[in-house]
C-alpha cells in the first residue's frame, strides 16, 4: 500500500512565526518518512518561496480519498474554509487558537472583526467530520471540546527551534549593553492580548519598590496596524518616568534572541491570552525563571513546573521577581523544575514521539469513511425501520 | 552576615514550584488584585458587534418573484413599524454607550487604585530604608554611650588613684577596649535578659548565688527582679563600674580569689556565662574547683559557653581576642564530672535560624539540632 499524500495549509508562511515554524518541521518530519507531502499557503514571505507552493495548488487534490489534509487555523480564512469545505481529503485540524476579538476592538477593527471570523470559522470548520483534531495546548482542547464533544482529538506541543537557540553563540555587543541590571523580558508580538499594560505595571511597581538598576526588554514584532495601541503604551511608559529603562526591540535574529534569553534574569509573561506561548518553552529550556500571570493557555505549558499565578496581581508578580532574585534556592529550583517540564514533554523527541503517536493512528490505518451527521440520522432511522420490521 | 545567609539559602534541599509560592506568599504582605475588567470588555465588544449587526437586518433580496415579495414586505413593515422601534433602539444605543463608559470608569478607577498601591509599596521601601538606617543610628549612639560611660569611669578611677597616692594601673600603649568589643558581641542588654531567663527555674530554691563573670549584670538583674539573693563578680573594672551604675550588686575582683574567699558550703547556686572559653585548663580546673568547695550539697551550678557545633558561632568566635578556645559539650560534661558534679540537663539558648525554638533541653542522647544554636550550658548538681 503506497503512503498516503499530505497537504499542509496555512493561510501564511513568515520567518520567525510560531505557525510556520510548525508548517515547516511538519512538512519535513512528513518527507523524512517518506511521505509525499507538500505546504500551501495564500501568503508566504519572499525567503520561504520555495519551501511551500500557492494555496491554489492544492485545488487538483482536493477530490482524493486517500490523502490527508492538516489545516493549521489560527484566525479568520476565507480561502482556507472553502478548501476544507471542498476536500474529500481526511481532514485534520491542527488548532493554534484564535485571539478573542475584544482585545483588538478599541485598537484595530478590522483585525478585531478578523479575529471573529476566526471565532465563527472554527465552529464552522468543526461542523465537517475530521479524523483527527490536534490542539497545540489542553487549554485549546478544552476550547473544541466545547464546540464539538467526542472527536478524536490529541494534543501535541507546536515543534518549535529551541536547538538552534541553544546553538547560538552569544552577542557579546549586547551582552555587555545588558550587564548592571536586573533585566526583564517578554518575548511576543507587541499585542493588546500579551498584556503590556499589565508588564509596564509590574515593572513600574518594581521599580518604586525595588533600590536596584531595572530595565524591561519587549522583544517582539510590531504590527503598524496596531499603532494606536502602541501609542498608548508608550504614554503609559512616558507618565511613568520609564522611557529609558523599558526596550520594545521589535524583531530581532536568531543570535539576538539567545543573548536576551541568556543576557535577562526573568521571563515575566503577563499575557491575558495566550494559545499556546513558545517563548515559555523557549525560556525552560535556557534556563531563564518564569513568572507568569496565568492567562489563556498559559497554565497548560508551565505546568505544574512553572511559576504562574492566578490573580492579575501586580503586587504579587513584582513581589516573587524581587524574593526569586534575592534568594539563590527559590531560583535555582525554579529553574531546574522548568528544565526537567521541558526535557520530559517539549524536547524536539517528545514533541515528535507525540506527533507520530498522534499521527499513527490515521497513517497506520487504510481511510474510513466516517459517517456525517446526516447519514448517521439515515443509518439509525433505518436501523429502526429493520428494527420495528422484526417485532411485527 | 549576607554570606553567611546566602551560603544557608544555597545549602537548603530542591523545592517544588508550590513550596516556592507558600514562601513567596509568605513575604508578600502587600496584596492587590485587578478588576476582572476582561469580560465586560468582551461584553461591550458583542453589544458593539450587533449594533452593527442590525443595519443588516434587511439582506438584499434574490431575484425570484417570491424573494422580492418577501423583501418588500420587509421593508413595508420595517418602515411601518419605526416608530414603535425608535425609543426601543434609542434605548439599546443608551445602554451600550452606558457600558461602555462604565467599562471605560471601571478602568480607571482600577488603573488609579494600582497607582496607589505602588505608593503605598513606594513608601514600604521608604519605611524599610529609614527602620534600617535608624538601626544602624542606634547602634552608633549605643557604642558612642557605652565609651563616653567607660571613659567617664575611668575617669573617676585615675581620679580616686591621684587622690589616694595609689599607683595607677599601668598602661602599656594602645590596646583592644574589651569592654566596648564585649558590649558590642552581646548586642543589646533587653536580648540578654530574655535570652537568659532560660536558667532562672533553676535557681528558684538557691538561698545566694554567685554569677562569676557577669558581664553587664543581666542575670543578676534577673535573680534581683525575683528575690533571689545573688552576687555578680567580674575582673573587668569598666563592667563591674556599669553595674554599679545599674545599682546592681557587683565586686570587682577575680572569680577565683573572690571564691576563695569565702566560707566552703556557703552557696546554693553558681552561674558562669561565657566565661569558660577565656579560660587555660588549669584555671577552668582550678575554678571548678572552688565552686565545688563553696556550693553546698544539692548547689545548682550552671556553665554557659559558646556552641562548637554551630558554625555561625564558631565562625564568629574568635571576634573576641581574649577567648582562647572553644569547649565542646564532652569535654565540659568531663570537667563537670571529674570534679563530682551531676550533670543534669544541656540547654541549648540563641537559635541561628528563624524558625527555632528560643530555648531547648535535653537529658542526654545526641541533640539532632544543636548546630542550629549559638551556645549551650550544662546544669549540674553538686
Amino acid at each position: 500500500m503506497s503512503l498516503p499524500r499530505i497537504h499542509l495549509l496555512t493561510p501564511h508562511l513568515l520567518p520567525g512565526d510560531a505557525v510556520s515554524r510548525d508548517v515547516l518541521a511538519m512538512l519535513s518530519w512528513f518527507r523524512k518518512r517518506g511521505h509525499a507531502a507538500e505546504a500551501y499557503a495564500e501568503w508566504v514571505h519572499p525567503t520561504l518561496v520555495h519551501t511551500a507552493r500557492p494555496i491554489g495548488a492544492y485545488e487538483s487534490y482536493v477530490s482524493s480519498r486517500d490523502d490527508i489534509v492538516i489545516c493549521h487555523h489560527s484566525g479568520g480564512w476565507p480561502l482556507g474554509l472553502t478548501f476544507w469545505r471542498l476536500t474529500r481529503n481526511r481532514r485534520v485540524l491542527r488548532y493554534h487558537n484564535v485571539t478573542p476579538p475584544r482585545f483588538f476592538q478599541a485598537y484595530c477593527p478590522s483585525t478585531a472583526d478578523s479575529c471573529r471570523i476566526g471565532e465563527e470559522q472554527t465552529q464552522f470548520m468543526l461542523r465537517f467530520d475530521t479524523a483527527l483534531l490536534l490542539p497545540d495546548s489542553e487549554f485549546n482542547a478544552r476550547a473544541l471540546e466545547q464546540i464539538a464533544p467526542r472527536r478524536r482529538c490529541r494534543v501535541v506541543p507546536p515543534f518549535h527551534a529551541v536547538d538552534e537557540l541553544e546553538r547560538e553563540p552569544l552577542d557579546l555587543e549586547l551582552a555587555e549593553r545588558m550587564r548592571g541590571a536586573v533585566n526583564l523580558l517578554f518575548v511576543g508580538r507587541v499585542a493588546p492580548n500579551k498584556g503590556f499594560q499589565h508588564l509596564i505595571r509590574v515593572f513600574a511597581l518594581l521599580q518604586r519598590s525595588w533600590d536596584r538598576p531595572m530595565r524591561l526588554f519587549a522583544v517582539g514584532g510590531l504590527d503598524p496596524k496596531l499603532q494606536s495601541y502602541h501609542d498608548e503604551l508608550r504614554r503609559e511608559i512616558a507618565a511613568r518616568g520609564l522611557v529609558r529603562h523599558v526596550q520594545f526591540t521589535g524583531k530581532v535574529s536568531s543570535g539576538q534572541l539567545a543573548t536576551y534569553y541568556r543576557c535577562t534574569n526573568f521571563f515575566l509573561c503577563m499575557s491575558e491570552h495566550e494559545g499556546f506561548c513558545v517563548p515559555l518553552v523557549e525560556a525552560m529550556a535556557l534556563r531563564l525563571p518564569i513568572v507568569a500571570y496565568a492567562g489563556g493557555a498559559v497554565p497548560s505549558t508551565l505546568g505544574r513546573y512553572g511559576l504562574h499565578w492566578e490573580a492579575l496581581d501586580p503586587v504579587l508578580i513584582a513581589k516573587s521577581i524581587r524574593q526569586i532574585q534575592e534568594k539563590p534556592r527559590l531560583r535555582e529550583s525554579l529553574i531546574r523544575r522548568q528544565r526537567e517540564h521541558y526535557e520530559q514533554h517539549y524536547a524536539p523527541q517528545a514533541i515528535e514521539r507525540l506527533f507520530a503517536e498522534a499521527m499513527g493512528e490515521l497513517l497506520g490505518h487504510p481511510p474510513t469513511r466516517e459517517p456525517t451527521a446526516s447519514r448517521q440520522q439515515s443509518l439509525r432511522k433505518q436501523t429502526d425501520l429493520l428494527a420495528a420490521a422484526t417485532v411485527r | 552576615m549576607p554570606s553567611q545567609l546566602d551560603q544557608e539559602d544555597r545549602a537548603a534541599p530542591d523545592m517544588t514550584v508550590e513550596e516556592i509560592k507558600n514562601e513567596i506568599c509568605r513575604a508578600a504582605t502587600l496584596r492587590y488584585s485587578a478588576l476582572p475588567l476582561g469580560e465586560l470588555q468582551e461584553l461591550e465588544a458583542l453589544l458593539s458587534h450587533h449594533r452593527d449587526v442590525l443595519h443588516l437586518a434587511l439582506l438584499p433580496t434574490g431575484s425570484s418573484l417570491l424573494h422580492r415579495m418577501k423583501g418588500g414586505f420587509k421593508k413595508v413593515l420595517a418602515r411601518w413599524s419605526r416608530w414603535l422601534w425608535r425609543r426601543q433602539v434609542e434605548f439599546n444605543i443608551a445602554v451600550a454607550e452606558n457600558a461602555s463608559e462604565t467599562t471605560r470608569l471601571l478602568g480607571t478607577m482600577d488603573g488609579n487604585v494600582l497607582e496607589l498601591v505602588g505608593a503605598l509599596a513606594a513608601l514600604q521601601r521608604e519605611v524599610e530604608q529609614l527602620r534600617a538606617r535608624q538601626a544602624r543610628s542606634d547602634r552608633k549612639i549605643a557604642t558612642m554611650n557605652a565609651a563616653l560611660m567607660a571613659q567617664r569611669w575611668r575617669q573617676s578611677r585615675t581620679n580616686v588613684a591621684q587622690v589616694s597616692n595609689l599607683p595607677e594601673s599601668p598602661v602599656s600603649g594602645p590596646t583592644v577596649d574589651t569592654f566596648l568589643l564585649e558590649n558590642e558581641l552581646r548586642g543589646p542588654r533587653e536580648v540578654l535578659l530574655q535570652r537568659q531567663k532560660a536558667y532562672l527555674d533553676y535557681f528558684r530554691d538557691a538561698d545566694k548565688v554567685v554569677d562569676i563573670g557577669c558581664g553587664r549584670g543581666e542575670f543578676v538583674e534577673l535573680l534581683e527582679a525575683e528575690g533571689i539573693p545573688v552576687w555578680g563578680v567580674d575582673v573587668d573594672p569598666d563592667m563591674a563600674d556599669c553595674c554599679r551604675e545599674l545599682g546592681l550588686p557587683v565586686t570587682r575582683a577575680d572569680g577565683v580569689d573572690y571564691l576563695a574567699d569565702l566560707e566552703d558550703e556557703s552557696l546554693g547556686g553558681v552561674f558562669l556565662a561565657r566565661v569558660v572559653e577565656h579560660l587555660s585548663p588549669e584555671e577552668a580546673a582550678c575554678l571548678f574547683q572552688h565552686c565545688w568547695a563553696k556550693l553546698r550539697a544539692g548547689g545548682v551550678f550552671i556553665v554557659e559557653t559558646i556552641n562548637p557545633e554551630c558554625p555561625a558561632a564558631l565562625a564568629a568566635f574568635h571576634d573576641n581576642p581574649t577567648r582562647l578556645r572553644p569547649v565542646p559539650a564532652e569535654l565540659l560534661r568531663f570537667l563537670f564530672e571529674t570534679h563530682g558534679f551531676d550533670v543534669q540537663t544541656t540547654v541549648y539558648t540563641a537559635p541561628t535560624s528563624k524558625g527555632s525554638p528560643p530555648c531547648v533541653r535535653f537529658r542526654e542522647g545526641v541533640v539532632g539540632d544543636a548546630a542550629l544554636y549559638h551556645d549551650y550550658a550544662l546544669v549540674g548538681r553538686k
